[in-house]
């Protein structure tokens, strides 16, 4: 039944340029695992040279580096633990977390009939696909990858006599594209959950799975541009001249800061821990409450805990950097705000354990996999404290104890989390059961050389091992623990041997005939009461919801231990009816996406105004650029804004011809906006002001410029408006739609302008 | 034992830091996870017994995990921050307060560390200082305030048996003090990676008694090593800091 209303597509169109969130959760899947393998191997490489420090690496030493007879080099050394890291925390975990469990659960539990935006959700895949072909790419061009860590710290990777080749540049453009990648993916999820919700799906209803799955998009929204921001200065610094991070000889003139580098980089990277532990928390959640048969003990709690960590995770970045110099008593801050996140985190243990008390514990692979992530991030947790205190993280920092701990949550959790989800999900992504005891084989042999590596890392943290050190027998006081780098060398040969049973099950259940049933883990939620794999539009009816998402061994329950959550309770007649769209959706998306924009002007304009003030000799502004040009580009965007709004009006009042015309008056501001930036920068730099010419001119020419960028954008856009409102085929309703939210952004550049034009000639 | 030797006066600060740490958080792990494997246990699924239906959700639950997550905030972490400030106070108020104490200079760069005394005359940038690569000897018992300022990109002064560490970076001038207890040979490590050089960044530290010192002071000054001036401004920025 589930196939008659399927259309008959090509093969392309149904699996590859597929705009199904069912498809595509399964071509994120498929590349993280890709990925996942990948950056396992690398693994197995570096520690097998800190086990063997100079000796060929055996069977594919000589495969893979035959130029040096199986050796790893110092430079490719670099290479290895910089791809490593940044392979597996953005194109193996992220793509899975986020791509896989956010596409195919969101929809799905929360009874939509796909996301709120297909088109822009199989063009995020794309943009991550690009993505990682740069990233492999970059291993094969004049230099090799990147070897500046997946930190990509300035101003080691930002200056070309420290970091030749293009290798670190392919993988900034390549965690571009993953970025966009992501932050569109995140427009999708937010927007879905917030509009897309079945009839009765309250927010108090959905999985603590979608829960995660939304805070972490709001996290990524807030932040990844900052990050962006601090990369794109990095390529800057690099091919253009500028000096933004560079200070010192290597700097080509003055007043470059090293250390906003890292306030811009740790102000994401805290809470890039948070979005790819948020979905995991709340799996754990779901999960131990399916298999304990038991309601999740304090939902309520569990959600407003997870909400507080978000918004303690960006306040906290600072304890990254208590050795940067930064002043003894900002540290002492950020040490209490880190500390404080322990609170909703002891919450969050103590509901899952609730959950578990007077349960019926059902011992599955899942499940196993479930438990071994309270365990983990138990570990991972505690150690953090470690690194809190000041004083103590001073010794540490930098060291494999940093190492072990952020293995015990980012890559132990996350990965544990990935196989939860796996195991869990797999029969009704694929609609085939998984073989139970491989799993549960898999969890113990991973749970075990897991552990050994992981917890060895810190034991010899302890002894003041650094991190990122090709050869640790040279120091004498690494001397005595050099029989540890052995031990976890064998440990991670076996840990990554493990993973063959794992993929072993997954292909051979994928291709072998048995079928899965609907519900096997007898789920209270909508996506499991849908077929496996569910039909195209998810739903034959969209389903309507009467309770909570963790009703098992509910007293109303008849003929089996759960009440699914589209089954009518009795003795309720009515059910909160269906959310009311506060925004409507294409609106909604615009709002989220301009929070992204607005971060990333924010890291831009925040930069400028940190190393204006760090200057000594500013130039003065009217002196140098043309005010009265500028002014008149000030008043041309903002007609511009008046000739849209009117336009806004025009389709609102179903005038289509008027729309037309003011569209058109808009554009030909905009093109005129372009002419005169144009204008004015070729006679500046005529007059011999350069983007190299000093700090001013590198944040002139790099703001002005991104602004531009976004002008262009805004004019390709209406472009595409004005010819959209010719189409037949676009409804008045849509039509209107669109050039609203088009408007929201035209404006925002407007906005943009204004603040530029104050703060570059007055400040 | 867990940690390299200790050399340094403060340095058992940190250790002591750490086994609190240690204790505090074994307790609350093996308490988390000894009751997770007892329901794991007693609860394990069996016919004819249902789970118990509780949201967890009253009042008195969410009081009570509320409770205990704040009971557990005191125990450990207000704790540990208490201690950690108080190691803090020791460790940064002997830096202040330390009576004359030695200068050095050291700018690392792409992978050496340079390394600068003010000679006999007390004073940076005159004819008398000396200049070495790689190789630092400091007197026991006496105070040692360092400053650090990188030539390139960011490395990070590390030695293990002091338990301090302290990020050189260019463009600014960080500092770094310590006082040795005991004589001997130890490493130097960077801590910051800083290319691909980074692991055999090594540089190696001499505590000597404070005669033997002299004597290794007079004869590298005779080498007439360090007559380039860094121009660091160490006294103007050391005044700043205090
Ligand atoms: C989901 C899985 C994993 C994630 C997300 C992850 C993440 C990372 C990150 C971010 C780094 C830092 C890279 C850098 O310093 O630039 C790193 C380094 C490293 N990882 Fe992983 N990792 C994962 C799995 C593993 C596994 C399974 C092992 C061991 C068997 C491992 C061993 C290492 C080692 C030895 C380093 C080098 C540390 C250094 O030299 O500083 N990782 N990893
Ligand atoms: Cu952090
Ligand atoms: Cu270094």
């Amino acid at each position: 039944m589930s196939q008659t209303n399927q259309q008959k597509k090509s093969f392309i169109r149904k699996y590859i340029f597929s705009t199904d969130h069912k498809i595509i959760a399964v071509q994120y899947l498929l590349t993280g695992l890709v990925f996942l393998a990948f950056g396992g191997l690398m693994v197995f490489i570096i520690r097998w040279q800190l086990a063997y420090p100079w000796q060929p690496i055996p069977v594919i030493g000589p495969i893979m580096f035959g130029a040096s007879g199986g050796i790893v080099l110092p430079e490719v050394y670099s290479m290895l633990f910089t791809m490593h890291g940044g392979i597996m925390v953005f194109f193996a975990v992220t793509p899975i977390i986020l791509g896989a469990l956010g596409n195919f659960t969101i929809p799905l539990e929360i009874g939509a009939q796909d996301m709120a935006f297909p088109r822009l959700n199989m063009l995020s895949y794309w943009s991550l696909f690009l993505g990682s072909i740069l990233i492999i790419v970059s291993f094969f061009v004049p230099g090799g990858a990147a070897g500046s860590g997946w930190t990509i710290y300035a101003p080691l990777s930002a200056s070309l006599k420290t970091s030749p080749g293009w290798g670190q540049d392919l993988f900034i453009l390549g965690l571009t594209f993953d970025a966009v990648s992501i932050l569109m993916g995140g427009v999708n999820y937010i927007v879905t959950i917030m509009n897309l919700r079945a009839p009765g799906m309250s927010f108090g209803r959905m999985p603590l799975t979608n829960w995660g799955l939304f805070y972490s998009s709001v996290l990524n929204t807030l932040w990844l541009p900052l990050v962006a921001a601090a990369l794109f200065m990095v390529l800057f610094d690099r091919r253009l001249g500028t000096a933004f991070f560079l200070a010192g000889p290597l700097a080509p003139h003055e007043g470059g800061q090293v250390l906003l580098y890292q306030h811009l980089f740790w102000g994401f990277g805290h809470p890039e821990v948070y979005i790819l532990i948020l979905p995991v928390w709340g799996l754990v959640g779901d999960l131990l409450s399916v298999f304990s048969r038991k309601p999740a003990f304090g939902y309520k709690a569990t959600v407003i805990s997870m909400g507080a960590i978000v918004t303690l995770s960006g306040i906290v970045w600072g304890h990254h950097m208590f050795t940067s110099g930064m002043n003894p008593l900002v540290g002492k801050a950020f040490m209490l705000l880190t500390i404080t996140i322990s609170v909703p985190t002891a919450v969050l243990f103590l509901n899952w354990l609730g959950t578990l008390w007077r349960g019926s514990i059902h011992m599955t692979a899942p499940m196993l996999f479930t438990l071994g992530i309270v365990f983990v991030f138990g570990i991972g947790g505690l150690t953090g404290l470690f690194h809190a205190m000041q004083v103590f993280d001073i010794y540490i920092h930098d060291t494999y104890f940093v190492v072990g701990h952020f293995h015990y949550t980012l890559a132990a959790s996350v990965l544990f989390g990935v196989f939860a989800f796996v195991y869990f999900w797999f029969p009704k992504i694929f609609g085939k059961p998984m073989l139970e005891k491989i799993g549960k084989i898999h969890f113990w042999l991973t749970f075990v050389f897991l552990n050994c590596v992981f917890f060895s890392m810190m034991r010899v943290g302890l002894a003041g091992h650094m991190r990122r050190i090709a050869d640790p027998t040279a120091y004498a006081f690494l001397k005595p623990i050099q029989s540890w780098n052995v031990f976890m060398g064998w440990a991670a040969l076996f840990l990554v041997l493990s993973q063959f049973l794992f993929f072993f099950n997954f292909f051979y259940s994928l291709f072998r005939k048995k079928k899965a049933i609907h519900n096997p883990w007898n789920v209270c939620t909508l996506a499991w009461t849908t077929t496996s794999p569910p039909p195209v539009h998810n739903f034959e009816k969209v389903p309507t919801v009467y309770g909570g998402p963790h009703e098992y061994s509910s007293p109303e329950a008849k003929d089996k231990d759960f009440l699914p959550q589209s089954e009518p309770r009795s003795g309720q007649t009515a059910y909160p009816g269906k959310a009311a769209q506060v925004v409507p959706t294409p609106k909604l998306g615009m709002w989220v996406f301009l929070i992204s924009e607005i971060m990333l002007f924010a890291g831009l304009i925040g930069s400028y105004i940190v190393l204006r003030l760090g200057s000594y000799d500013w130039p003065h502004p009217g002196e140098i650029l043309n005010t009265s040009l500028l002014g008149i580009n000030t008043f041309v965007l903002i007609t511009s804004s008046l000739t849209l709004v009117l336009g806004v009006n025009a389709v609102q009042n179903r005038d289509v011809p008027s729309l037309k015309k003011y569209l058109l008056a808009t554009i030909a501001l905009g093109l005129t906006f372009l002419v005169i930036k144009g204008f004015d920068y070729s006679h500046m730099w005529h007059e011999g002001f350069t983007i190299t010419t000093n700090l001013f001119g590198s944040c002139y020419y790099m703001l002005t410029g991104f602004h531009a960028l976004h002008v262009f954008s805004g004019v390709i856009l209406l472009t595409y408006l004005w010819f959209a409102a010719s189409f037949k085929s676009v409804t008045q309703e849509v039509l209107s739609g669109r050039v609203e939210a088009s408007g929201l952004y035209w404006h925002f550049i407007d906005i943009v302008w204004v603040v530029l034009f104050a703060i570059l000639c007055l400040l | 034992m867990l940690f390299p030797q200790n050399i340094s006066k403060s340095g058992e600060w940190v250790d002591r830091l750490f086994y609190l740490g240690l204790i505090l958080t074994s307790i609350a792990f093996v308490l988390v996870i000894a009751t997770l494997i007892y329901f794991l246990i007693r609860y394990r699924c069996q016919a004819n017994q249902k789970a118990y239906y509780t949201h967890g959700d009253s009042k008195k639950a969410i009081g009570l995990t509320l409770a205990l997550a704040i009971i557990v905030f005191f125990a450990i972490d207000i704790n540990l921050a208490v201690h950690d400030h108080f190691a803090w106070e020791e460790i940064w108020g002997r830096a202040t307060n330390a009576k004359n104490p030695l200068q050095i200079e050291v700018m690392p760069e792409q992978f050496a560390w340079n390394i600068r005394y003010a000679g006999n005359d007390g004073i940076f940038g005159t004819a008398d200082d000396v200049a070495t690569i790689n190789e630092m000897h400091i007197p026991v018992n006496r105070p040692i305030n360092v400053a650090l300022k990188s030539k390139d990109v960011i490395h990070s002064f590390f030695i293990p048996n002091f338990r301090i560490k302290q990020d050189a970076v260019p463009g600014l001038v960080t500092y770094l003090s310590f006082q040795a207890v005991q004589t001997g040979q130890f490493d130097i490590a960077c801590a910051e990676h800083c290319g691909l050089g980074h692991y055999r960044m090594r540089g190696q530290l001499t505590v000597e008694d404070e005669a033997a010192w002299q004597k290794w002071l007079a004869e590298k000054s005779d080498e007439n090593t360090g007559t380039e001036n860094w121009g660091w401004q160490w006294e103007a920025a050391s005044r700043e800091s205090n």
